[in-house]
C-alpha cells in the first residue's frame, strides 16, 4: 500500500497541492488536507468549478461542502461504493485511497501528450502564439484612456501586452555622433575636439529630435558600423589579399579608380550632350553654365586633387552657383514703365534673335571651313611624309652608287683590300661570337635559376593565400556551426524544462516492476507452503490409517487371547481405554487449532475495525453534532429575537 | 574675397560672448549634419529674432562653404574678414571638429539630387494566423515601408505588404541593382 500512497502523493504534489514533505502515506491525511486536495483535483479535471479550497468554519457549510464533493466525484463516474459527506469529513483510509486512485487516474495527461508530439521550434512558437492570443481574447475590453501608451498589464499570467494601434511608431533613426577613440590612448585627440567632447557635445538621448528615436538610432549606428566592417573584411579577403598591397594603398587605389571613372562618365555625358544638343537655346545655356562651372572649379581647386565630381559637389553649396546664375541672367533690365518694358523686351528679343541667327550661320560657316582646313591639312601631311620617305631612299641609293664609282679606277687593289677587310671582319665576328657565347652561358644559367626560384616563391605565396582563404572560410563555418549549436542547445533546454514533470515516469515503471517481481515471489512462497501443507495432510492420513490397522490387528489378537486368559482380558480393556483416550486427545488438539485460527481471524477483524477510526470518528461526529445543535439553537434564538 | 553680407553679420555676432558663439556654432553644425531645426529660445536674451536669423544664416553659409571647398585655416580667417581673432578661432575649430560629418552629409545630399530618392525604410514581420476562408493559414507577411523623398525634399511613404514569393522577387531585383553598382565600382 505504501507504494500506491507514494505515487498518489507524488501526483498530488505535481498538480500543485500543498502536501507536507513529511507526509508519506494516506493515513497521515487530515480532514482539511483531504478536502483541499480533492477540491484541487476536481478543479483540474473539470476546470471551472466553484468550490472553496479550505474547510469553512461553520458546521453546516462543511456538511454542504462534503455533500457537493461527493456529488462531483460521483458525476465523474466513481463506482466504488456509496459516497457521502461522511466519506470526506469522517475519513477512512481505504475509502480515501480508492477515491484518490480514481481521481489521479482521471487527471488530464497533458504532459504525456505533449511529449508525444515532435517539438520543433515552430511548434513551440505557434503554441506560444495561440496561448497569448487566447489570453488576450479572454480579457475584457478596456477603453483606450485607461491604457497608457496602449500598454495593458495583467496579473494572470503576469505580464503586459500592447493593445490598439494608436501608439505604434516607426523604426525611424537619425544620425548620431559619439566620441571616437577616447579609450585608445595611442590615438591622439586634438585639443579642441577633446574640449568639444567635454563641454558641448549633447548626450545621445538629446541628439535625436524625438526622444523615441533614440533606441533605433543607437541600434542603427551600431549595425552600420558592424556592416561596414564586415563589408570591408569581405572585400579585403576576396580582392585585397590577392593584390598584395597594404590596406592604405589598396584603399587609395580604389578611390583613385572611382574618381577616374566618375570623371570619365561626366566628360562623356557632357560631350554627348554637346553633340546631341547642338545649338538649341536651352542646352546652350546649360553648356555655358557647365563650362563656367568647370573653369571656376579648375581655378579654385588647384591644390586639391580635382576630380570633376568633387568639384561639382563642392559647388552645389557654394556661392559660385549663384554667381553663374546671375551671369546667365545678367541681361535682366531695370524696372521701367510696363509698356516701355514690354517694347524694350520685344526689341531686345528681336535683336538677340537676329544676332543669334547670324551667329549661328557664321558659326556653321566657320565650322565647315575648319573642317575643310583640317581635311586638307591631313592630306598635306600625308603627302609630305610620303615625299620625305622617297627622298630618304633616293639619298641612300645615291651614296652607295657614289662609293662604287669611286672604287672603280683602281679595281684590282681595291678588291684585294676589300677582301682583306672582309676577312678581318669575319675573323672579328667569330671572335665576338665566341666571347658572347662564353658570357652568355653562365648568365642564361643564372637567369633560369632565378626564374625558377621566383616561380617557386610565387606558387608558394599563392598556396599560402589559398590556405588563408580556406582558413577564413573554415573560421566562418565553425562560427556558424557554433551559433547553430547554441540555438539548438537553447531550444533543447527549453524543451527539457517543459518535460521535467515526466522525470518520475521511469521511477514509476521501475517500482511497478519491483512490485510485480515481489508478487511473483510471494506467489511462489504461497505455492510452496500449500504443497507443504498437502504433504503434511497426506502424512497425517497415512499415519491415521496405519494406526487404525495396527489397532484392529492388536484388537483381534488380544480379543482371541482374552477368551482364554483373565489377565489378557484386563489388557484388552486397557487397550480400549487407551485408544479412546488418544482419540479424545487428537480431537482436542484439532479443536485448539480451530480456536486459534478463529482467534486470529477475530484479531484481524479488530484491527480493520480499529483502522476505520470508528471511535475517533464517532467522537468527532458527536462533537460536530453538538456544535450543529448549538448553531441551530443560536439560529433559533436569533429567529425568536427577530420575532 | 570678403562677402559683404558676411561683413554685415560680424557686429551682430560679436554681441555674444565667445562661449555662446561656440555653442551656437556647434548647434548649427549638428543641425546641418542631421537636418534638424534649432530653437531660437536659447539665445533670445542675446539676439532678437531677426538678428538670430542673420547669425544662423551667416554661420551656416560659412560652415558649408568651408567644408565644401576644403578651405585651410588661413583661408577661413581671411574669408571672415573683420571678425575678431577669438571668434575666428571658434569657427575654425568648429569646422575642424565637424569636418568629416558635414562633408559626408554634403556628399550624401549631392548624391541624392535625382528625381526621387529612397531616404529610409522600415519593415515589420507579421504572421497571418488565419483568413476568411482558412482557419489555419500560418503565412508570414512582410510589411515594408519605403520613405521616398522627391526633388523638392517632400517625403512620401510607400507601403507594401509582401508574401514570401513577392519578397523573393523584390530581393532578387534589389540584388540585381546592387550587382550592377558593384560592377560599376570594381570594373
Amino acid at each position: 500500500m505504501e507504494e500506491v500512497d507514494r505515487i498518489i502523493i507524488h501526483s498530488l504534489r505535481s498538480i500543485g497541492c500543498d502536501v507536507d514533505d513529511q507526509v508519506q502515506s494516506l493515513r497521515q491525511f487530515g480532514t482539511e488536507l483531504i478536502v483541499a486536495t480533492v477540491v484541487r483535483c476536481l478543479k483540474i479535471i473539470i476546470g471551472d468549478i466553484d468550490l472553496p479550497s479550505t474547510l469553512p468554519p461553520g458546521m453546516s457549510a462543511r456538511f454542504r461542502l462534503g455533500a457537493s464533493l461527493a456529488n462531483q466525484v460521483q458525476d465523474l463516474g466513481y463506482k466504488g461504493g456509496d459516497l457521502g459527506y461522511q466519506t470526506f469529513l469522517y475519513s477512512n483510509e481505504t475509502e480515501i485511497r480508492r477515491i484518490f486512485m480514481f481521481l489521479v487516474e482521471k487527471l488530464p495527461k497533458e504532459t504525456s501528450q505533449a511529449a508525444d508530439e515532435p517539438m520543433g521550434s515552430s511548434v513551440l512558437l505557434r503554441r506560444a502564439i495561440s496561448i497569448e492570443i487566447g489570453t488576450q481574447l479572454a480579457a475584457a475590453w478596456t477603453p483606450p484612456f485607461l491604457k497608457k501608451k496602449g500598454i495593458r498589464s495583467r496579473t494572470k499570467p503576469p505580464g503586459w501586452q500592447r493593445e490598439g494601434a494608436c501608439c505604434l511608431q516607426h523604426y525611424h533613426s537619425c544620425q548620431i555622433t559619439t566620441p571616437t577613440s577616447v579609450g585608445n590612448l595611442a590615438v591622439k585627440i586634438p585639443k579642441e575636439l577633446r574640449a568639444y567632447y567635454n563641454k558641448q557635445m549633447p548626450y545621445v538621448t538629446n541628439q535625436t529630435p524625438r526622444h523615441r528615436d533614440t533606441a533605433p538610432s543607437v541600434l542603427e549606428a551600431n549595425a552600420l558600423e558592424v556592416a561596414v566592417q564586415q563589408d570591408w573584411e569581405n572585400e579585403w579577403n576576396q580582392v585585397g589579399l590577392a593584390s598584395r598591397l597594404s590596406q592604405q594603398e589598396f584603399k587609395k587605389r580604389k578611390q583613385d579608380r572611382l574618381l577616374k571613372l566618375i570623371r570619365e562618365r561626366l566628360q562623356q555625358d557632357s560631350q554627348r550632350r554637346e553633340k546631341a544638343g547642338g545649338l538649341s537655346g536651352a542646352t546652350g545655356d546649360l553648356q555655358q553654365l557647365l563650362n563656367s562651372i568647370e573653369s571656376q572649379a579648375g581655378a579654385a581647386n588647384v591644390k586639391t586633387k580635382g576630380s570633376r565630381f568633387a568639384n561639382t559637389e563642392k559647388l552645389q553649396y557654394g556661392k559660385d552657383e549663384e554667381k553663374t546664375m546671375s551671369q546667365v541672367g545678367a541681361a535682366v533690365p531695370t524696372k521701367d514703365t510696363e509698356e516701355e518694358l514690354e517694347r524694350k523686351r520685344q526689341e531686345e528679343v528681336d535683336s538677340l534673335r537676329s544676332e543669334l541667327a547670324q551667329l549661328t550661320s557664321d558659326l556653321e560657316k566657320l565650322d565647315l571651313e575648319v573642317r575643310k582646313f583640317t581635311a586638307s591639312k591631313q592630306q598635306m601631311e600625308e603627302t609630305i611624309g610620303a615625299e620625305q620617305r622617297d627622298a630618304e631612299q633616293k639619298r641612300a641609293a645615291y651614296s652607295v652608287k657614289k662609293r662604287t664609282l669611286d672604287l672603280l679606277p683602281d679595281a684590282e687593289a681595291n678588291i684585294g683590300k676589300l677582301q682583306s677587310v672582309v676577312d678581318t671582319s669575319a675573323q672579328r665576328l667569330v671572335n665576338l661570337a665566341k666571347q658572347w657565347e662564353s658570357h652568355r652561358g653562365p648568365l642564361t644559367e643564372q637567369y633560369r635559376e632565378l626564374r625558377q626560384y621566383n616561380s617557386k616563391r610565387e606558387s608558394e605565396a599563392q598556396k599560402k593565400l589559398e590556405e588563408i582563404k580556406q582558413f577564413r572560410a573554415r573560421m566562418k563555418e565553425v562560427a556558424d556551426d557554433a551559433r547553430r549549436k547554441d540555438e539548438l542547445q537553447k531550444q533543447l533546454v527549453s524543451e527539457y524544462e517543459r518535460m521535467t514533470k515526466d522525470v518520475n515516469r521511469s521511477a514509476y515503471t521501475r517500482k511497478i516492476m519491483e512490485i510485480v517481481a515481489n508478487i511473483k515471489k510471494q506467489k511462489q512462497e504461497i505455492d510452496k507452503i500449500l504443497v507443504d501443507t498437502r504433504s503434511v495432510q497426506k502424512e497425517i492420513n497415512s499415519l491415521t490409517g496405519k494406526l487404525d490397522r495396527t489397532f484392529t490387528v492388536t484388537d483381534e489378537l488380544i480379543f482371541r487371547d482374552a477368551k482364554k486368559d483373565e489377565a489378557v482380558k484386563k489388557a484388552y480393556r486397557f487397550l480400549a481405554a487407551l485408544h479412546e483416550n488418544f482419540e479424545q486427545l487428537i480431537k482436542t488438539v484439532e479443536d485448539t487449532g480451530a480456536v486459534v485460527r478463529e482467534i486470529k481471524d477475530l484479531e484481524d477483524q479488530i484491527e480493520t475495525e480499529s483502522n476505520k477510526k470508528v471511535l475517533q470518528n464517532l467522537e468527532k461526529i458527536t462533537a460536530d453534532f453538538q456544535e450543529m445543535k448549538k448553531e441551530n439553537t443560536a439560529l433559533m434564538a436569533k429567529v425568536k429575537g427577530k420575532k | 574675397m570678403v562677402v559683404e553680407k558676411w561683413e554685415a553679420a560680424v557686429p551682430v555676432l560679436q554681441k555674444a560672448s565667445q562661449g555662446d558663439v561656440e555653442t551656437v556654432c556647434h548647434l548649427i553644425a549638428e543641425s546641418i549634419c542631421r537636418d534638424g531645426p534649432i530653437s531660437a529660445d536659447k539665445f533670445s536674451s542675446i539676439w532678437s529674432i531677426e538678428e538670430w536669423w542673420e547669425v544662423r544664416q551667416f554661420i551656416t553659409e560659412v560652415l558649408k562653404k568651408a567644408v565644401g571647398k576644403s578651405w585651410t585655416k588661413e583661408q577661413i580667417s581671411e574669408e571672415l574678414g573683420s571678425l575678431k581673432d577669438d571668434y575666428k578661432k571658434v569657427i575654425i575649430d568648429t569646422v575642424a571638429i565637424h569636418n568629416l560629418n558635414m562633408r559626408q552629409k554634403l556628399v550624401h545630399d549631392t548624391a541624392a539630387v535625382s528625381k526621387t530618392v529612397l531616404a529610409d525604410f522600415d519593415w515589420k514581420l507579421k504572421l497571418a494566423l488565419s483568413s476568411d476562408k482558412l482557419a489555419s493559414l500560418q503565412e508570414p507577411l512582410l510589411q515594408v515601408d519605403f520613405d521616398v523623398r522627391d526633388a523638392n525634399g517632400e517625403r512620401r511613404e510607400i507601403n507594401l505588404e509582401l508574401n514570401r514569393t513577392e519578397l523573393a522577387k523584390l530581393i532578387t531585383s534589389l540584388e540585381g541593382c546592387s550587382k550592377s553598382v558593384q560592377q560599376l565600382t570594381t570594373s
